[in-house]
């Protein structure tokens, strides 16, 4: 058994997938199954809610992202009050700020909080949206931190969803590398066999000597810190998962009768891998790509954190939790609020990663 | 078997080979200039060609390749930059410190991710099941960083039930233990579970049933007797994944350990040490492999190597 | 019954014993040491753990005076080019070594021999060419040219005096056992944990109260506290500003600050338009609040610099501080040709995590300039890489304007200022980075460098101060100031403005003391 390696395992097992029927139903089965299956309901609630954050992130950030405030620095989450001064309902906050002598002071006065606010002018999607239109602010001469605010008095909120642009385009831009690169390679790999095998699968080994985090952390080490670096070093790690991936579903399927078939009408390796072998090797890869993106997205934030990623003041999370370590016992929330942010996004795809392994998976049919 | 044994033997040696090469590259090419990081501030161009030549760091590339090579076979690892001892012994104070992480770590992983998996799967579909999937999910998705930090925060900060960190005592290993093993004990869970459906669907355990056996002795008995075989395998390959978690945990807890010596080496730019460092890992990673996979076919015997 | 009666009586024991024993002093520091090698040590936790083993010829006080210390006399050649030293007598090193001027000879040339390759080596290479020992008490110097600092130069502890003995009998495992003539020997290492040190009770001076010393590795801010909290440390080091509130609130703990000589400083390139304008360079200084930064990013522990050295240096004399003024900072820059339409950009350099609040000092000045007009990028990199990145010749330098700190460790102008002001120095060459070039200043550094008397010397220094205040070569910022927690119960600890810790006259309080 030449594909049977263990290492499979722990990435994601091979599936067996029957071949293409040529009498496809409207909506595959798969895909009723995986509406139907309420873990798949909570991740897609998950990742819709980040990516909206991060599509939208001015629009959903009361402030600039990195717009600092000194006398305001570390603050809790405010209180939101729900009556005003006379009584009238409504939400309201009052004025926090922090003396130099590290005092929360808390003000008198109550300001309301307000939806659909025209607030400080912003521009998104490199130019292609411009609005000063944000889904809150306060009335009033007052910062308003429904989370918090960081160290530089900086508003975590508009952090956060400004973080989630950051790690959705590292998780996807990952993900993307490791499909571009491994996904032919194992294609290759598995469908040729013989000393290109030998190379491809030796190099492969090479690089899954080095457990998860370990090689994009050698990446980085050896581009330097930065945003960029970053994707490309955790796309890089994701390759070999890749490549081991598709190489044992191409062993599984090369031999087949219709592989064969194919070949015997005189039909071109390309044309044979691309038409009939890649399609039926999908499943596992589309099973992966949503896992991928939650492995991504922590050694992302893990290389933030361990001060070889993000540079700030980028509002990246793994770096906004590293900074607001510092403040563990002065202000926990600091480093609270991104912790759980990572954990939700990476809960999110993990989830919808398990439930389309669910619904493609016809062994899971029982 | 032997034959098979052989070849896998032999593939580790271009495997080694490259590790090598990529350890050594990746020091080449890295942004920055040691012999100035050791200077500081107080650099004189004398002192930077003083310690250019005693590190070697004044000659071409293919150089210092073949030197490193012909080095690293003898046993020499090169010189620390920043303490100028040898890297050996560097790693030889600090890689007994990860180990004894790993291990604390697996046992937690094996005594809460085992049970877990298995009680879910004796009740499968019910909110028990729900739970404990739920929970290992969770666990594989929350940064280990994240969860050291709240640990510390709770427990030490505002407990006061265990030391803040640092090493010595048993009480130092116990919060670094249970965040590095958590996301462990969580794939276990689920690979327990899943195993252990497998086997409680076969034919023999239904007979087993059927011939009136207790519940409980057909599940310990047989059934997870049968299950563990692949969860042994998924334990020797999570060494694997416990020794990357360790690179973020030790940093976490300040543990004295082969990872927080890296990353401190890299924040410093002590080549000689993040070449050790991630050579010492990768390479007990590809042994643990070779011997996980070795150890497969000793226990299950439905498995026949050609 | 009796076994219990026992067992108890073991216990009552066990417990006055533990409560005999002796008390162990521990320190929680940034980070494990080094080295203890002092002639290769170039961090401020190698030198507090090897100030405590091994001495220096001369000392500088925690007063900022440069005292005898293992010398007894001194005296200088009517040309100032031969110092003449008289050890005392009778010290001998922790290993039975007798304190000799062969020793003295063997340790200072070890510092400058090339294969030592020390990073402090140029205190004395080229400044002292010839060592002669007549007898073994005196050691004669000899200088090429009279050279002003030279004693202050012998007080700083990489010229430490470590036994010649051990040096050639451990060869490379030196650095893991040190041994030096100080009131405290070398016990042991764990790497990556401590370093503990037991009392010389041979010491010549006084000797110390504490028994043994720890020195625990703590690099998190957070954690160091905790344990000076929680009474696992007895002195915690580098106490983080917003942590300082919740300590002072706790009345088991003493908060000291002490001015540290290290200074924090913008430099300009002025091999770059338009920094070489001093228009654009005082503009800069003057739209940059430093108040605000010393009291809301540094919680209030530093000092705005008002002079490019800090105070308890030899040579500082207040000069001035260009104040924070928005409307002139944009007049100079309208000056220079800036303005709205045209708005000066530029990329600030700075290091992560050397500095106390370094990233977040970056921040502040980026927005603090925005309130100007003035555009800031802001570029990070690892240690090693932004000294490379900021010491390269003048045709290659790229930075625009960078951050850096420096510590005058001699306690002397002349180190604080001719390394990074003359022209002489500039970059790799010496560490005028900033290429900055007067050549008025340049012959005052030079003759206050030979100059005999010190009231001359402070005049000198005081003229070249003003000349580099008006250039505005720099951003002056501020100086750091060394916050440690320090437990009630101990007393007698002294931080010097070197950041070292002064722990031979350290004692635990009695019951009746609390």
């Amino acid at each position: 058994m030449p594909g049977r390696s263990p290492k499979g395992l722990h990435v994601t097992e091979p599936i067996q997938t029957a071949p293409k029927a040529h009498d496809r139903p409207k909506t595959p089965r798969w895909q009723r199954r995986l509406f139907r299956s309420p873990l798949a309901l909570a991740g897609f609630v998950f990742i819709g809610f980040f990516v909206f954050a991060a599509a939208f992130a001015p629009f959903v950030s009361p402030y600039n992202p990195l717009q600092q405030n000194l006398r305001g620095i570390y603050v809790p989450p405010m209180r939101v009050e729900f009556r005003g001064p006379q009584g009238q309902p409504g939400l309201w906050v009052r004025e926090v700020t922090r003396s130099p002598l590290g005092q929360l002071e808390v003000g008198q006065q109550l300001y309301q909080i307000r939806f659909f606010v025209r607030g400080e002018p912003w521009v998104w999607w490199g130019g292609l949206l411009r609005s000063d239109l944000r889904l809150f602010g306060v009335d009033g001469p007052i910062r308003f931190h429904l989370l918090g605010s960081d160290e530089q008095g900086r508003d975590i909120l508009s952090r956060l969803a400004h973080g989630a642009w950051i790690s959705l385009s590292i998780g996807l831009i990952a993900v993307a590398i490791g499909l571009f690169v491994g996904v032919p390679v194992g294609l290759v790999s598995g469908y040729f066999g013989g000393s290109i095998d030998l190379v491809a699968q030796r190099v492969v080994d090479v690089m899954l000597s080095f457990p998860g985090i370990l090689l994009a952390i050698v990446l980085v080490a050896t581009m330097g810190t930065g945003l960029t670096n970053v994707m490309i070093a955790v796309g890089i790690a994701a390759i070999p998962v890749y490549a081991r991936l598709v190489r044992g579903s191409v062993l599984s399927l090369r031999d087949r009768e219709f592989v064969e078939a194919s070949r015997a009408l005189g039909n071109r390796n390309s044309r044979i891998m691309l038409k009939h072998i890649l399609p039926n090797a999908l499943s596992p890869i589309i099973v992966q790509s949503s896992l991928q993106m939650a492995v991504a997205i922590l050694f992302a934030a893990g290389l933030g954190f361990l001060g070889l990623g993000a540079r700030p003041p980028d509002p990246e999370w793994g770096l906004m939790l590293a900074r607001g370590r510092e403040y563990l016992a002065t202000a926990p929330h600091v480093a609270t609020f991104p912790g759980l942010a990572i954990m939700f996004v990476a809960l999110g795809f993990n989830l919808l990663g398990d439930a389309l392994r669910d619904a493609l998976d016809p062994r899971s049919l029982r | 078997m032997t034959t098979y044994i052989l070849r896998r033997l032999l593939i580790v040696i271009p495997t080694l080979l490259g590790v090598l090469l990529v350890v050594f590259l990746m020091v080449r090419l890295a942004p920055g200039d040691p012999a100035q990081l050791l200077a500081g501030e107080f650099a004189t161009p004398e002192t930077l060609a003083d310690i250019r030549e005693r590190f070697g760091l004044d000659h071409p590339w293919h150089v210092q390749l073949g030197v490193y090579l012909v080095n690293v076979v003898q046993g020499d690892l090169g010189e620390s930059v920043r303490t100028r001892r040898p890297v050996t012994y560097e790693l030889a104070n600090f890689f007994p410190n990860t180990v004894r992480l790993t291990l604390a770590a697996m046992l937690v992983a094996l005594l809460v991710g085992i049970p877990a998996g298995v009680i879910a799967a004796i009740r499968p579909g019910t909110a028990v099941d729900l739970l404990v999937m739920l929970g290992a999910l969770i666990g594989v998705s929350m940064p280990v960083f994240w969860f050291g930090l709240m640990a510390i925060l709770i427990f030490s900060v505002q407990l006061g039930w265990f030391p803040v960190a640092g090493a010595g005592t048993v009480w130092h290993l116990v919060l670094p233990a249970i965040a590095l093993g958590t996301s462990t004990a969580a794939i276990l869970a689920r690979m327990t579970r899943s195993a252990m459906l497998e086997v409680l669907s076969q034919d023999y355990i239904r007979t087993a049933r059927a011939k009136g056996l207790a519940g409980r002795v057909v599940v310990f008995k047989h059934a997870l007797r049968n299950a563990l075989i692949p969860v042994v395998t998924i334990t020797g390959l999570q060494f694997g994944g416990l020794l990357e978690g360790a690179v973020i945990t030790e940093t976490v807890f300040a543990w004295p350990g082969i990872g927080r010596l890296l990353v401190d080496s890299i924040l410093a730019r002590d080549y000689p040490v993040v070449q050790g460092a991630v050579l010492l890992i990768a390479v007990a990673f590809i042994l643990i492999n070779l011997v996980v996979d070795l150890l497969y076919g000793a226990i299950d015997p439905r498995i026949r190597y050609d | 019954m009796r076994l219990k009666l026992l067992a108890a009586l073991v216990m009552v024991l066990g417990l006055s014993v533990a409560l005999a024993q002796p008390r162990t002093l521990i320190v929680a520091q940034g980070t494990d040491p080094v080295t203890l090698d002092a002639h290769l040590a170039i961090d401020a936790p190698s030198f507090t753990v090897i100030y405590q083993v091994v001495e220096t010829l001369f000392t500088y006080t925690p007063e900022g005076r440069i005292e005898p210390n293992l010398v007894e006399r001194f005296s200088f050649s009517p040309d100032r080019r031969v110092l003449t030293l008289t050890l005392r007598r009778g010290i001998t090193f922790h290993d039975g070594t007798e304190l000799n001027s062969e020793a003295v000879r063997f340790n200072l040339e070890r510092l400058v021999a090339p294969e030592t390759a020390a990073t402090f080596a140029f205190l004395l290479r080229g400044r002292v060419t010839a060592i002669e020992t007549p007898d073994p008490l005196t050691v004669h110097l000899r200088m090429p040219e009279p050279f002003a600092p030279i004693l202050s130069h012998l007080a700083h502890g990489s010229t430490g005096i470590q036994s010649p003995t051990a040096i050639r009998r451990l060869g490379a495992a030196y650095r893991d056992n040190p041994v030096g003539t100080g009131p405290f020997r070398f016990d042991r290492w764990q790497k990556g944990q401590f370093v503990e040190l037991v009392r010389n009770d041979n010491y010549w001076g006084t000797r110390p109260a504490i028994e043994r010393l720890r020195f625990l590795a703590v690099p998190e801010g957070t954690t160091r506290m905790a344990l000076v909290e929680t009474g696992q440390a007895h002195v915690a080091v580098r106490v983080p500003p917003h942590d300082v509130p919740r300590l002072r609130a706790r009345p088991e703990l003493n908060v000291v600050t002490t001015p540290s000589v290290r200074t924090i400083y913008l430099f300009f390139n002025h091999s770059k338009k338009p920094f070489d304008d001093v228009r654009v360079r005082r503009a800069i200084n003057h739209a940059i609040n430093k108040e605000e930064i010393v009291n809301f990013v540094l919680g209030g522990f530093g000092r705005v610099s008002d002079a490019p050295i800090s105070p308890g240096v030899f040579g500082y004399t207040a000069i001035g501080v260009h104040a924070f003024n928005p409307s002139l900072a944009r007049q100079l820059l309208a000056q220079a040709g800036f303005n709205a339409q045209n708005p000066l950009r530029f990329t600030l350099s700075f290091p992560t995590g050397r500095y106390l609040q370094d990233v977040r000092i970056a921040e502040t000045i980026q927005s603090q300039l925005r309130a100007v007009g003035v555009q800031v990028e802001l570029q990070t990199m690892e240690w090693g890489a932004y000294l490379a990145f900021t010491n390269l010749p003048r045709e290659r330098s790229q930075f625009q304007v960078a951050m850096l700190g420096w510590g005058t460790v001699t306690g002397d102008a002349d180190y604080g200022l001719f390394p990074l002001f003359h022209t002489t120095q500039h970059a790799p060459r010496g560490s005028n980075r900033s290429f900055y070039s007067n050549p008025r200043l340049d012959r005052i550094l030079d003759q206050a460098r030979v100059a005999t008397n010190p009231q001359a010397r402070e005049q000198l220094y005081r003229s070249a101060m003003q000349i580099i205040f008006n250039d505005a070569p720099w951003v002056f910022l501020h100086s750091e100031q060394q916050v440690t927690a320090i437990r009630r119960e101990v007393q007698g600890v002294i931080v010097h403005p070197t950041e070292m810790l002064i722990l031979s006259g350290a004692s635990f309080r009695t019951g009746a003391e609390r």
